[in-house]
């Protein structure tokens, strides 16, 4: 089968799918390598990003968001080198006018895929269709599941947000008595504010499913701040643990911002393309006594 | 002057809320007028900048801080007062005294890896040094980092921010899509604050700077008419943003020109500058014009190539928004951009300072070397921070420098 790789929330694994593709979600950890060309301060993200496209030529292709610097460096780079890179146009803004803009996008991504997959547009549109009600069927039993865990456990609700990296600390957050909620780059299923109500026109939906997922740091404006911090009172969760890519500016300045606005504690563990595993097993320790002394 | 006593600060902030204070420097510009009626350029740049603190901080009109590619035809036309915090931050480090605002940004938990321009503007908010804006405009243009420092600039000063989305590739859809925004951000300011937009004295003053400009760069296409000492042109970097659409920016030109009508020293080497430099430092200028390093041309001063239409603003701007992104932040706009004036201005290389925290131009740097390379150019980056010396390395600077001398001599140029 056609597979497509992707790092981005933004770029839809829906629509890819149904424009007859596999999407693989690139998950980098701290051992991935990275692409030497790059200076010392730039995403570590996009370095093993790149690296990994290069290492998988046998994918029928890359789809890149021309969002934050380094990913529309990122498509530059790798199209450059020759590797078959889709980009698509993301607005950073919400509103009428960039849904508009992002839905005329969208089409156009759909209609080069398709014209790569040989599927028709309609078998398009009726497979969107399921596919974005299965997202939707997702997220409940996700929440669901969320909310099992949290009954049965009597370890301390955190949320773990950050980087393509951060899942790699799962483990350990675990064996310190976390019990975590990942707002993580693979993560589909967290929403903002409104309700999503499917309607008669599948991209108009995928649309507004992706200007309503939790933004990234990227996005403009306080909408992510004010949805992580009502997941944090709707879920009960006692604090936040950011892991953040040390050249990543969006994460940079949500954590000058972030601090003022949680009202719970909150532990910043930086990184670049290697771990620092030691130090934040002790810093964990600390973060742990922080929330039980209240 | 990085360390300031916090009673020093007080009275600091104190005066500069003081109004009638700045407002009084009114008589001062009139005795500069009169002793000065023609001024040369470093003259008239010093009336410019006594009557651009009076104008602030007297806040003789409603203040607009803009982003360094928002349009400031846009803002004369709607009678604001533009203000360009990076620009006024590089000043600071001119002034040496921009250590102060970056700590005070460090402290407030904004990282040392952020651009320093952003960081250092945020400090001198922080601080309350900087005049209090009405509005914040900002595009996405070139570097996107900039949206997340405005961001801040909104939470820190609880002000209206009114943002332009500039999409990456330059398409017809993409022009819409800008001038579309800008036209939303004209009609909520129409209604909302009852602002008027008049775009015939902007679009005029922009246009016939742009025609003088476009005659400037002409000159220094001549062997003998080089602006000294090398990137000096940096330091107007103010009439190329904030000022044009004003009488001031077209007064500038003139007398650019005027300057360059004269021969000038001739330095053995032609090179074209990309990005901007380390302001802190009076050094850099003085070292390449000892090298016989002369800069024939930098990339951030190229005017818009075309004429703004004041039949249609709004459109004129989002092909000017558009273009901006295209050329100077677009590896398919830039680098052909950058060989055309290697050729033009018949330079032998380029140099560029890369500045630490700017992701968009350290992501590009491989591309950069690689097609310039190909074309037969030499071409030096620098490595290091344009506002916060502490990354200053400057033997390391002078090394490189002479190196790339050293290579440009071999290749039998001159």
């Amino acid at each position: 089968m056609r597979t497509l790789g992707y790092f981005c929330r933004y770029v839809p694994q829906e629509l890819l799918e149904a424009c007859g593709f596999k999407a693989i979600f690139f998950k980098p950890d701290f051992s991935s390598p990275q692409f030497s060309s790059l200076p010392v301060p730039f995403c570590a993200l996009c370095k093993t990003f790149i690296s990994w496209a290069l290492n998988h030529r046998e994918l029928s292709g890359f789809v890149v968001p021309l969002t934050c610097d380094a990913s529309r460096r990122t498509y530059e780079i790798l199209r450059a080198l020759s590797v078959p890179v889709f980009p698509l146009d993301v607005p950073a803004l919400p509103g009428e006018i960039a849904s508009r803009w992002l839905t005329e996008n969208l089409n156009e991504l759909a209609r080069e895929l398709l014209a790569q997959s040989g599927r028709s547009f309609s078998e398009f549109t009726a497979s969107l269709r399921q596919t974005l009600e299965e997202t939707l069927r997702q997220r409940e039993a996700f929440f669901r599941e969320w909310e099992e865990r949290r009954g049965a456990s009597n370890r301390i609700p955190l949320l773990l947000s950050g980087s393509h990296f951060a899942y790699a600390l799962l483990p350990l957050l675990e064996e310190k008595g976390f019990l975590v909620f990942p707002d993580l780059p693979e993560n589909r299923f967290l929403l903002g504010e409104e309700p999503l109500l499917l309607t008669a026109s599948p991209l108009e939906d995928l649309t507004r499913l992706l200007l309503h997922r939790l933004p990234c740091p990227w996005f403009s404006g306080s909408a992510r701040r004010i949805a992580l911090k009502k997941l944090c009172d709707t879920l009960g969760l006692r604090g936040v643990v950011i892991v953040f890519s040390k050249f990543c500016d969006f994460q940079l300045y949500e954590i000058g911002l972030l601090r003022r606005s949680f009202g719970l504690p909150v532990l910043c563990l930086e990184h670049d393309t290697t771990s620092s595993f030691p130090q934040w097993e002790t810093r964990l320790d600390a973060f742990r006594e922080m929330i039980l002394r209240g | 002057m990085d360390d300031i006593s916090p009673a020093l600060l007080r009275i600091l902030r104190f005066l500069l809320e003081r109004r009638t204070l700045f407002r009084c420097l009114g008589a001062y510009e009139w005795w500069l007028r009169r002793k000065h009626p023609n001024p040369t350029l470093p003259q008239f740049s010093y009336q410019v900048t006594i009557h651009t603190i009076r104008n602030l901080y007297g806040r003789r009109g409603k203040i607009a801080w803009a982003s360094l590619f928002f349009p400031s035809e846009f803002l004369h036309a709607a009678h604001l007062i533009p203000f360009y915090p990076e620009i006024a931050t590089g000043l600071v480090a001119a002034l040496r005294f921009v250590q102060l605002p970056l700590a005070a940004a460090e402290k407030a938990w904004f990282s040392q890896d952020l651009c320093s321009y952003h960081r250092g503007s945020i400090g001198m908010s922080l601080l309350q040094f900087f005049p209090r804006p009405d509005f914040l405009f900002a595009t996405s243009s070139i570097c996107h980092g900039t949206v997340g420092f405005f961001e801040v600039l909104r939470e820190i000063w609880n002000v209206p921010l009114f943002l332009v989305d500039v999409p990456k590739r330059w398409t017809r859809d993409a022009e819409r899509y800008v001038a579309e925004q800008l036209t939303n951000i004209a009609r909520c300011l129409e209604r909302e604050w009852r602002v008027r937009f008049v775009w015939d004295e902007p679009f005029f003053f922009s246009n016939r700077t742009r025609e003088i400009l476009f005659e400037v760069a002409t000159l220094r296409q001549r062997k003998d008419r080089m602006l000294l000492p090398p990137t000096k042109n940096l330091d107007y970097l103010p009439y190329y943003y904030e000022f044009l659409g004003e009488e001031t920016s077209l007064r500038f030109a003139e007398r650019l020109k005027e300057e360059l009508s004269k021969p000038s020293k001739i330095l053995p080497h032609r090179l074209v500058w990309l990005h901007l430099k380390p302001f802190y430092s009076g050094e850099l200028p003085v070292l390449l014009e000892k090298l016989g390093l002369g800069v024939v041309y930098e990339e951030f001063t190229t005017p818009f190539p075309e004429e703004l239409s004041a039949a249609s603003p709004l459109k004129s701007l989002a092909r000017k928004i558009l273009w901006a992104s295209e050329t100077l932040a677009t590896s398919w706009g830039r680098i052909p951009g950058i060989l055309k004036a290697l050729k033009r201005y018949d330079a032998e290389g380029a140099i560029q300072f890369t500045q630490w925290g700017c992701r968009q131009s350290q992501g590009m740097v491989m591309l950069l070397r690689e097609k310039l390379l190909e074309a037969g150019y030499p071409v030096l980056l620098l490595d290091g921070d344009h506002l916060d010396r502490r990354h200053n390395a400057p033997e390391q600077l002078r090394t490189r420098l002479e190196a790339f001398t050293e290579v440009l001599e071999g290749r039998g140029r001159f």
